[in-house]
């Protein structure tokens, strides 16, 4: 069987980077590959794009008899997700309990700020090592929340090294100054650690050095485990097979966000495969020509002129609106050719002018397609 | 037809009370403008300002452009606010130093959920309790980042109890996030997917926090088009031609925009719904608008 090939799409927020890439999971999945799309972000706009109640596990998501039984789609509630990795960490039942009774887990888990990371290195990697997919496509959170997300499995590397978490789980023991008397530590390395050891004590107070040092006791029980996972994910990200899409959108903040991303990026030695601009808007669509046309040539007598006149203000309206966002979208290509790195391919999708999310994902599908990327 | 809705009634002048406001939103709304436009609009009403921000200040500079003379822009880092706030905990910024310069620690500050979040809210509590600013605001990450961060300082209270670090927490929520300590003010766009995402942040919100937003801003809200052009369209639209099947596209098009009018009541009501103190939408323009003139929107109180 063919190895699961990742897509990663990153993007400023407010691009329509979920639309667009649920679009290009949905154009894959046409092409008859095995699709997932995994959202990171914690609001429920995958579910509602799709039209499907994505919850925990991978759905089927139905977009009609070319692409059923192709497409999955998976959101993943960030609390729910938690305790799941916690459950696949830790094999053994005692342990698991002993964690997830520790105040710090609970507390600081359900505080949910910056656990995402954790959890979507999990699931990632638990779904790409199904085999269940040709291609996975993950969608993840806004701008510079989707780089912590790279380079999370070399933070998370950087912490469970051995020394460092047998360090942090043996604090509690010397944050009690019984203990410390016991055992005088000599030397000015060690006496420098156990002050740092007691200032830490007096920060966090005992009960919470107590509760931090039995979770980081906890993590050196599955450090191996975790570890690999971390450096699995490491690989993968950084696989030659892999690729990132930068999705921008023609206005000011939009392209900043591609540039800060673009050069994130690189300096992570990673380079996007495309830059994706969404909602460029082309010229006035054939439609609206034909009617000014009919309308300035005196056609369209069957209605009356109040109505006439309010079609041409429409028509006008809209018209002025197509000059001025084809033109920033020029602008914005202009850019985009200077900010992208070489090899860099940059793909235009069209604005369009539906309100349905169904619709736009519909629209931005066939667009992938056209755009050779499906 | 679709029923057109026409422009809201002009909100009335709205005050916001509290010392510390939190912008929030969807990515991309346009928050960190409107949350500029606060701060300038609170330094023309005679207040000394400051305009909060997390991430590197560019996003913010970019929204203030040169109207950088009214108020402070304050960007707060990751790393400074950490050593700041074990600072005042151990009466000491060395020990602080020493503490964080510690390998284990560092790694440990690197890699653990929440600590980031809650160095940074301690800086805004530091700062409102210097009382130099009258009006602080601070732009929040988007709309589910934005309620874990809030979130952050009553987590550390429990989990950590009566210690240094636990009363810090407490302090924090109680001089900033507590109901009458802070308001928050939620952006929105008139369409389906944001204004689906604001309810279920003004829920949690009033859930979790048991806070209201005292402002709901609809952005980029468009004028209705002329009512004739949807007639217009539909009678043109059932002939056989060239010309009937550009009506019918034409139609789809003006159906949307119309649906667009009418996300624009539904976030009105969903504001009043979940007892927002103000709502007020903000008119689209071809350009991203520049704070000072979105401050000027914000005074007049104008719907768009």
């Amino acid at each position: 069987m063919s190895k699961t090939r990742l897509t990663v799409s990153v993007g400023g927020g407010g691009v329509g980077k979920t639309t667009t890439s649920a679009a290009l999971a949905l154009a894959m999945a046409r092409s008859h590959k095995r699709t997932l799309v995994i959202t990171v972000d914690p609001a429920r706009r995958l579910a509602d794009a799709l039209g499907a109640q994505v919850g925990q596990q991978a759905v089927p998501v139905s977009f009609g008899p070319d692409s059923d039984g192709w497409l999955y789609a998976r959101m993943p509630d960030p609390r729910a997700s938690l305790d799941d990795f916690a459950t696949w960490l830790f094999e053994d039942p005692v342990r698991r309990k002993h964690l997830m009774d520790n105040p710090a887990y609970r507390e600081l888990g359900d505080s949910l700020a910056g656990v995402h990371e954790l959890v979507t290195i999990g699931l990632l990697q638990h779904e790409v090592d199904s085999g269940k997919y040709d291609e996975v496509v993950l969608d993840t959170a806004p701008s510079r929340h989707a780089l912590a997300f790279l380079t999370y499995p070399g933070r998370l590397l950087g912490l469970l090294e051995a020394r460092s978490l047998a360090w942090l789980a043996a604090l509690a023991h010397v944050a009690d100054v019984s203990n410390l008397e016991e055992h005088p530590r000599t030397g000015l390395l060690e006496w420098g650690r156990s002050k740092v050891e007691a200032l830490v004590g007096k920060v966090v107070g005992l009960e919470g050095l107590r509760n931090l040092s039995a979770l980081f006791g906890d993590m050196v029980a599955v450090r191996e485990r975790w570890a690999g996972l971390a450096r699995r994910t490491n690989t993968m990200l950084r696989d030659p097979t892999t690729r990132y899409f930068i999705i921008g959108a023609p206005t000011g903040g939009a392209m900043a966000d591609v540039s800060y991303l673009a050069n994130n990026l690189s300096r992570h030695g990673l380079n996007p495969s495309a830059i994706v601009l969404n909602r460029a808007e082309q010229d006035a669509p054939e439609s609206e020509q034909v009617l000014r046309r009919t309308l300035d040539n005196g056609g369209a007598d069957r209605i009356d002129a109040t109505m006439r006149d309010a079609l041409r203000t429409m028509l006008q309206t809209l018209g002025a609106e197509h000059t001025e966002r084809s033109e920033a979208a020029r602008k914005a290509c202009e850019r985009l050719q200077a900010i992208a790195p070489a090899g860099t391919s940059i793909v235009r999708l069209p604005f369009v002018h539906r309100n349905e999310p169904r619709a736009i994902v519909v629209a931005l599908a066939d667009a992938w397609k056209a755009a050779g990327i499906d | 037809m679709p029923s057109i809705v026409t422009a809201s009634p002009p909100a009335p002048p709205f005050h916001l009370k509290a010392p510390v406001v939190f912008v929030t939103g969807k990515g991309g709304v346009g928050k960190t403008t409107v949350a500029a436009g606060l701060a300038i609009q609170a330094a023309r009403a005679g207040q000394t300002a400051a305009l909060v921000e997390f991430d590197d200040g560019q996003a913010g500079a970019r929204a203030l452009g040169r109207d950088v003379s009214e108020i402070a822009h304050v960007v707060v880092i990751y790393d400074k606010a950490l050593v700041e706030a074990l600072a005042s905990v151990l009466g000491s910024r060395i020990l602080a130093r020493a503490i964080v310069s510690q390998r284990a620690i560092r790694r440990m500050v690197r890699a653990v959920p929440a600590l980031r979040e809650f160095a940074l809210l301690e800086r805004v509590r530091a700062l409102a309790a210097e009382h130099k600013y009258q009006r602080i605001v601070v732009d929040l990450p988007s709309s589910g980042h934005a309620l874990d961060w809030l979130r952050v300082p009553k987590a550390f209270e429990r989990f950590l109890g009566n210690s240094p670090l636990g009363n810090m927490g407490k302090s924090i929520h109680r001089e900033i996030v507590a109901p009458g300590r802070a308001e928050i003010v939620v952006v929105t766009l008139a369409e389906p997917l944001v204004v689906k995402e604001t309810e279920e942040l003004c829920r949690r919100m009033r859930s979790e926090l048991g806070i209201a937003p005292a402002l709901v801003v609809v952005n980029r809200t468009v004028v209705a088009d002329p009512e004739g052009a949807w007639s217009a369209a539909k009678e043109l639209s059932t002939s056989e031609d060239g010309v009937g099947a550009a009506a019918r596209e034409l139609l789809q098009i003006i159906e949307a925009r119309a649906e667009q009018a009418e996300d624009t009541a539904y976030a009105f009501g969903l504001a009043r719904a979940m007892d927002a103190g103000h709502v007020m939408s903000l008119p689209d323009t071809p350009n991203d608008p520049v704070a000072s003139q979105v401050a000027q929107w914000l005074s007049s109180g104008a719907s768009g």
